[in-house]
């Protein structure tokens, strides 16, 4: 069993506790599972707990539940194959990779079926199938990678050293790896070197969520380090270099090292274009930063990626908003919504986009919805209310600035609506004891220069 | 827009990815200032403690930092949280009790 454990400070000069990585990574995937038993990744996470403390009989029924709540989860199939294979069934294994090569997950399929054939030790035939399997995804350095081990293990160096060449051209990191490593010296192959980490190498590429997860529960400790190394382990078995940088940028934040956490974001978006995680990441780094068209342009790219997703349409209609952009960031808005009907955050940005563009009805409407679905504030009450009042509605617009007053003492255009709308109904006694509210918490502006003259008349 | 709701909803994302809070199972924006959280706070990954009560604590004093946090951040007016598993009451988070029915 491959357990990770480290002391972890836990008050400043007192006790120490030991923390079990794998086992913090159980108790988050478990606390989950407990409270949706249908949730298939959930499954597919526990079986690669399993996986790796060489459960496999265990994790193959982790895989199975995963694959039986939906027939379609792939990288499930594609575990419970790995998984197979371990116990020895390897013709079932075969099966399920076989399925798999005519859908779009070919180039995994034609990786799994060369692993097989290196438990097999044949490895001519695991050659062939990760050849196929690089013309089928050339930027993938994984199948170069594993190339030259199957090379290596054939005894042709020459073949082994050009197809590392080719895996750190196309995946960089590695180079640091195999120097870590020490597997070229000399600009020869080191074969100790390198069979040590064969032997190490982990040939289930799904393996990197787990080592994912578990920098995670590193970092969120203190520990970055470590972090950094399971980070590493991952990037060994799936080269993606978008979640590679992607998790170092998450570290440096952690960190406070914002100016390098932007670098990572860059470099995850040049290699990967089509990460959308790496694209978000990045377009959130440039709007912190208040660079809204280089953010608008990375949440553009993202949205072209994934059309269906409401949480980049809605961070897009923002930057719309402050770009001026007033009717595309209404209609990301509504499709956002269309996609996800409850989502009410984003109804509350098109009830005020709504506002401010004039269109009082259509935003009233919207403001209603959102204070029906659960969701209210005192600026969504006072808009309301503005609303009411401009449609001579001042019995209901002074309710809306009265639960606004009541939801938040000290918000202080509550006030200064509510008396506008006192003066509109004629009671200005009424009017100059909410103005004084107002002045008593407001900061002094323009808006307050007008209360100081409605008082005065 | 009279505040950079873009901005403050960048750092808010930021506040939140730090704690490693499950921003799967939280909607959040920012709306004139004001910013709204809703859904379930989970931590995913978080400091361990031996202690199963001081953990329970350390997690509330992680959602009133989460909050200070997030008022902190410059142009935010005001903080909605509608969280299905926190509620502040007089001045002080709790967990909310659910009971079965």
């Amino acid at each position: 069993m491959d357990k990770k454990s480290h002391d972890v400070d836990v008050m400043p000069g007192g006790l120490r506790v030991v923390l079990d990585i794998m086992n913090e990574v159980e108790r988050v995937i478990t606390e989950e599972l407990e409270m949706h038993p249908r949730f298939p990744d959930l499954h597919n996470r526990l079986g690669l707990i399993r996986f790796k403390q060489g459960k496999f009989d265990a994790a193959r029924v982790c895989f199975e539940t995963a694959v039986r709540i939906n027939r379609t989860y792939s990288v499930a199939r594609f575990n419970l194959g790995y998984a197979l294979a371990e116990l020895g069934r390897g013709v079932e294994a075969e099966s399920l990779f076989v399925e798999a090569l005519g859908e779009d997950t070919r180039p995994q399929a034609l990786g799994a079926l060369a692993c097989l054939r290196m438990k097999e030790k044949k490895y001519d035939e695991a050659a062939a199938h990760l050849r196929d399997g690089a013309a089928a995804s050339p930027r993938s350095a994984l199948f170069p990678h594993n190339l030259g081990i199957a090379y290596f293990l054939l005894g042709d160096r020459d073949a082994a050293m050009a197809r590392l060449a080719e895996a750190v051209r196309l995946c960089p990191p590695y180079g640091e790896v195999f120097a870590e490593f020490g597997l070229i010296q000399d600009g020869r192959l080191c074969t100790e070197a390198f069979r040590e980490y064969i032997g190490g190498h982990e040939f289930n590429p799904f393996l990197h969520e787990l080592h994912d997860q578990m920098g995670h529960a590193y970092a969120a400790n203190g520990l970055f380090a470590q972090a950094e190394g399971e980070y590493r382990l991952s990037l060994r078995a799936m080269p993606s270099l978008a979640n590679y940088y992607g998790n170092l940028a998450l570290i440096e934040s952690a960190q406070d090292k914002e100016d390098e956490s932007l670098a990572h974001l860059r470099k995850a978006v040049e290699a990967e274009p089509d990460s959308v995680k790496a694209c978000v990441s990045l377009g959130f780094e440039y709007s912190a930063r208040g660079m809204a068209q280089e953010a608008a342009e990375q949440f553009e790219a993202a949205r072209a990626l994934k059309p269906g997703y409401p949480d980049v349409r809605y961070n897009l209609s923002l930057l719309y908003l402050e770009m001026g952009r007033q009717d595309e960031a209404l209609e990301e808005l509504r499709v956002a919504l269309k996609v996800n009907p409850g989502y009410l955050v984003a109804r509350n940005s098109l009830a005020f986009a709504l506002f401010k563009k004039g269109d009082l009805d259509a935003a009233l409407d919207e403001y209603r919805k959102v204070v029906a679905g659960g969701l209210c504030s005192s600026d969504i009450l006072v808009n309301m209310g503005i609303i009411l009042r401009e449609k001579g509605a001042l019995d209901k617009a002074v309710e809306c600035f009265d639960k606004a007053v009541s939801l938040n003492p000290g918000y202080a255009p509550a006030y200064y609506q509510l008396g506008l709308a006192y003066q509109a109904k004629g009671q200005k006694e009424k009017a100059r004891r909410a103005w004084k509210a107002y002045m008593d918490r407001a900061q002094e502006d323009a808006e307050m220069q007008d209360v100081r003259k409605n008082m005065t008349e | 827009m009279s505040v950079e709701d873009y901005r403050i909803n960048a750092f808010v994302r930021s506040v939140l990815v730090r704690r490693w809070i499950d921003t799967s199972r939280m909607d959040f924006g920012t709306s004139n200032g004001v910013v709204y959280l809703k859904g379930m706070f989970r931590q995913t990954y978080r400091r361990r403690i031996c202690d199963e009560l001081e953990e329970e604590e350390d997690l509330v004093r992680v959602v009133h930092r989460l909050e200070k946090d997030i008022r902190s951040i410059s142009g935010v007016k005001d903080v909605i949280f509608r969280l299905s598993n926190f509620e502040k009451k007089s001045g002080k988070w709790t967990r909310r009790v659910t009971t079965l029915t």
